[in-house]
């Protein structure tokens, strides 16, 4: 199985080419007021199946 | 009898997002990954999303109330908690705590009194005998009060008057009874925690969580009167 970065970000934001993967963290810290700080959510998708596929460069 | 209505000096959440691969696995972990902290409320339930390949956590609220000020004998213990979304699952269980003052993310399992490994069962030791089922129909603002049982007033009878504070930990019925993998089949997927949520020390100290104790009256013991004069006058009893 092979992922692309632009595959991951479409999981939120689809057919958005101007998103990151800053966006996505973001996105999902708000879903959750504060339960997950920054880092935490960006550990949480970059441990997941899709997200230790991708380079993270951020 | 008198009631004392301690609010808690910290009630938050520490959840895990790593261990295994699936709800059961975060629910198995020995540490948690952080502690809630910014607004975030008492987070009684659980992170279900299969998007990524699986995002899961699993949350376990702590909290802790001063007694030293208080003296006597605790006859009951009840705590009242605000609520703070109309969610109606999942069953809640209380359980006795070693967590501290302040939460950390070690506490997560050994915070739980008698708790060493995953499940914890037959370990812990509940402070309600049974789950709290939370389909009440109560909303955001709402007050809830659960009855606690003779483990609780044991332990209150054991910190009363002293440093050591009253703790308890909050779990929910498929963390403590290890029902996770049994059950996650007819969970929604979501982006964000699901399951009834609590306001904490976090949110608003006045809707914090309060422990309602019980102490039985005090009689005034043995008096001795010394070098005094007693006197009966008009029918009104006097001490000089």
């Amino acid at each position: 199985m092979s992922m692309t970065k632009k595959q991951f970000i479409n999981e939120i934001f689809p057919n958005d080419d101007t998103k990151t993967l800053h966006d996505v963290v973001t996105w999902f810290v708000e879903q959750n007021s504060g339960s997950f700080t920054y880092d935490l959510a960006k550990n949480m998708l970059k441990s997941s199946p899709s997200g230790s596929l991708i380079e993270w460069d951020i | 009898m008198s009631v004392s209505n301690i609010t808690a000096t910290e009630a938050k959440s520490v959840l895990t997002t790593t261990g295994g691969s699936t709800i059961r696995g975060r629910a198995a972990a020995s540490n948690g990954s952080s502690v809630s902290g910014g607004s975030t409320h008492l987070l009684c339930g659980y992170f279900y999303l299969t998007s990524f390949g699986g995002i899961y956590a699993n949350y376990r609220s702590f909290m802790n109330f001063d007694l030293s000020s208080l003296s006597g004998t605790v006859t009951a213990v009840s705590i009242t908690l605000k609520r703070a979304n109309s969610a109606n699952f999942p069953d809640l269980y209380f359980l006795a705590s070693e967590a501290g003052i302040s939460a950390d993310t070690s506490d997560y399992l050994d915070g739980i009194v008698g708790a060493s490994s995953y499940p914890y069962t037959s370990d812990a030791t509940l402070f309600k005998d049974d789950a709290c089922v939370m389909n009440d129909g109560g909303s955001a603002g709402d007050t809830v009060t659960f009855n606690l049982n003779a483990a609780a007033i044991t332990h209150a009878n054991n910190v009363i008057g002293t440093g050591t504070p009253f703790q308890t930990v909050i779990v929910n019925t498929y963390d403590y009874n290890d029902t996770y993998d049994a059950n996650e089949s007819s969970f929604s997927n979501a982006f964000a925690h699901q399951g009834v949520e609590f306001e904490s020390t976090n949110t608003d100290t006045q809707g914090a969580p309060i422990l309602n104790v019980t102490v039985a009256a005090q009689g005034l013991g043995k008096l001795t009167l010394d070098g005094v004069k007693i006197q009966i006058v008009s029918g009104k009893f006097l001490i000089d």
